[in-house]
């Protein structure tokens, strides 16, 4: 690789962790928009529950009880809080909107609404945690408590364990997907909503499951963010732009690519800042614009996404 | 809690001018929203372009007309070393600027009405170019599109230091300076003769064929394909109009701050437009103002006994009004997806026409 032959370790560990998460956070909103249809502004703030879920278990739970503090045991219940969160959302305001026929409009903003309340019901929380408690609750890093793994660094066990995330993570689903019988299930109600509901699949208990998934997934990718950046109540909300970026440059209707723009989202601004613009000497807050010329140039000329493009290729030489 | 008189004289000068500085803005909106069905989640775009078009142009052709004023005094030329002028002389600088205003109305409104002019066509300029992608994407795409070159505006200004002083945020000459006390006062005059000019605009762009032909292409786009309508046209001149209103309304709250910080056109100013036009009616004018009052009203009333909430529980109170404000805008959608006052009917022809018609039937 003579690319890489400059590149130093830290700086390219990084850029796959951050494709990591992100990856799993657009794995996440892939499967809102497959599901639903929406690109959903409140999945933000899903991650954020997961990741104040794990931080406020461990202050209040694991620690005070002696075992053994490590983010890991707090997963479980995080995924469950948030995919909680994400079922209580859809059943309770995107299906009977859905029922009553509204516009994709509408439900993105009302999807916007839901973030405020979200937002505003986590930010009242980490203040009564604070004021009661005076436990600390804002401006945190999650990665005091990550499993680093014998013999490495943070930065490397970070790698290890995103990298493993992603992994199960998809192949989770795949399996859920394609090799079980609830999958088939689901991908006809994806397919085709009218001709699932003529065979008698209850479709919207279908998606109502989906939600709990879409749910846990950000909730664990909300944890692995609080890792890096750190944890207020705008945690998710302030990457919602890169998370989109992610889903649209890997096509948001396929699952698989969310894992694609997840890697063009993380490599792209790290890398990017680190080799193109430090060395020409602009600030690297810049990075930020890269994913998203990225984005907008995907949306000129390839709307189906880097997984559409990739896809018609293989068609295209398979003939 | 009472209030003085003279406070609540303050109070509502204050909100009546946020409410006609919005109401612009929501009302561009609704040409787009209401009328064509456009999902414009980037509209804070246009009120960036207007931060940009003061804070970022107007002001430097200030600084160049009035340098050797500025020179004279201070002993610096801004404009060759913007670094220093904007972490140390801002604020000096358009003192001296401000005091020249202060002797010379006509200056005043002079560069007034040029940032003004300079806001319009930057907006309008960058409504065209949305344009472009506005006619090939779809619905949900489309929303992104412009959500993400929204955000691409923000981080470009923000940390080009060169745009607007970058993260210090600029410092804009008061036009208005000549007025003295009065300033404020008459501020809401100038925004509530812009607001009126926009809602007059608007109301006949809405009632005209025109209008009526955007709702025809929102409701049915084949339909109105069918008939002839020229989609792209119409809307690539609904997005130039109303972006030019945008960055109107961009400079007007520029003005009322008399400053400009890029980095503060985050998109939550989009989605409170959105909740403004959602709880007013969509595709109403009338509407999007009363949207506009009731979003501005409830939030005022919502911050003068937010101080009890914080005694009841240790809270920050702000956190409840965001709850608030949520649940309003999702229960609206479910329940009166058309908002406080619905959308009309368009008028085609005079009301007396009507009822002699009527009559003579």
């Amino acid at each position: 690789m003579d690319i890489l032959s400059g590149v130093d370790y830290q700086t390219l560990f990084r850029a796959i962790i951050l494709s990591n998460i992100y990856a799993l956070m657009a794995l996440g909103l892939n499967l809102t928009y497959i599901t639903t249809k929406i690109p959903s502004f409140a999945h933000g703030d899903l991650a954020t529950i997961g990741a104040y879920t794990s931080y406020l278990i461990l202050t209040f739970l694991v620690i005070p009880l002696g075992l053994p503090a490590n983010v890991y045991a707090t997963f479980p219940i995080a995924a469950l809080v948030a995919g909680a969160t994400a079922w209580l959302t859809y059943v309770t305001v995107f299906r009977p909107m859905i029922r009553r026929g509204a516009s994709i409009t509408s439900l993105m903003i009302a999807s916007f609404g839901i973030h405020y309340v979200l937002f505003a019901i986590v930010a009242i929380i980490a203040d009564y945690v604070q004021n009661t408690y005076k436990v600390l609750s804002r401006n945190i890093l999650l990665s005091r408590w990550e499993y680093v793994w014998p013999g490495t660094d943070f930065l490397t066990s970070s790698l290890i364990n995103t990298t493993i995330a992603v992994a199960v993570v998809t192949a989770l689903l795949y399996l859920l997907l394609y090799k079980t019988r609830y999958g088939i299930v689901m991908r006809a109600s994806i397919d085709n909503l009218y001709l699932a509901r003529a065979v008698g699949i209850n479709v919207e208990r279908v998606f109502a499951v989906a939600w709990i998934l879409i749910g846990a997934v950000t909730g664990i990718a909300g944890v692995y963010l609080a890792m890096f950046y750190t944890m207020t109540e705008e945690l998710g909300w302030l990457r919602l732009a890169l998370v989109f970026v992610a889903s649209v440059v890997g096509g948001l209707s396929n699952i698989y690519g969310a894992v694609l723009g997840g890697y063009v989202v993380g490599l792209s601004t790290v890398l990017g800042a680190a080799y193109i613009l430090r060395p020409l000497g602009v600030p690297t807050e810049f990075q930020l614009a890269i994913p998203f010329a990225f984005v907008i140039a995907i949306l000129l000329f390839a709307p189906q996404g880097l997984a559409g493009v990739i896809s018609n290729l293989v068609q295209r030489g398979r003939k | 809690m009472i209030l003085q008189l003279d406070q609540l004289a303050v109070l509502i000068r204050e909100t009546s001018i946020l409410v006609a500085i919005y109401g612009i803005y929501v009302l561009s909106l609704n040409l787009e929203a209401g009328y064509l069905g456009l999902p414009q989640f980037g509209k804070v775009m246009f009120l960036a372009l207007g931060g940009i078009a003061v804070g970022g142009i107007a002001t430097k052709i200030a600084l160049l007309i009035y340098s050797r004023a500025i020179s004279a005094s201070l002993g610096i030329s801004p404009l060759s070393n913007l670094g220093t002028y904007c972490s140390t002389y801002q604020y000096q600088t358009i003192d001296i600027i401000n005091s020249i205003f202060a002797k010379s109305p006509f200056e005043g409104i002079v560069f007034f009405l040029m940032a003004v002019v300079l806001a319009t066509i930057l907006g309008g300029v960058f409504g065209v170019l949305m344009a472009g992608p506005a006619l090939r994407l779809r619905e949900d795409y489309l929303g992104i599109f412009l959500l993400v070159s929204a955000e691409m505006v923000r981080v470009v200004s923000t940390y080009t230091p060169e745009v607007a002083c970058g993260v210090f945020g600029a410092v804009v000459p008061d036009p208005f300076k000549w007025l003295g006390e009065w300033r404020q006062w008459a501020y809401l005059v100038v925004v509530a003769l812009f607001l009126l000019l926009s809602f007059v605009v608007l109301e006949r762009l809405g009632n005209s064929p025109f209008g009526r032909a955007l709702r025809a292409i929102r409701d049915a786009e084949v339909a109105a394909r069918v008939f002839g309508k020229d989609i792209v046209r119409f809307r690539v001149r609904v997005l130039a109009t109303a972006s030019a209103l945008g960055g109107v309304a961009g400079a007007l709250l520029v003005f009322y701050n008399t400053y400009v910080q890029m980095g503060m056109f985050v998109p939550v100013e989009t989605f409170k437009a959105w909740a403004m036009l959602i709880i007013g009616g969509v595709g109403n004018n009338v509407g999007a103002l009363v949207g506009v009052a009731v979003y501005f009203i409830l939030d005022k009333v919502l911050s003068m006994y937010k101080e009890g909430i914080r005694q009841v529980v240790n809270v920050d109170p702000v956190f409840f009004q965001y709850i608030i404000f949520g649940i309003i805008i999702i229960l609206v959608l479910m329940y009166r997806p058309q908002g406080i006052i619905g959308e009309k009917p368009a008028k085609t022809l005079k009301r007396w026409i009507l009822e002699k018609l009527q009559r003579g039937a």
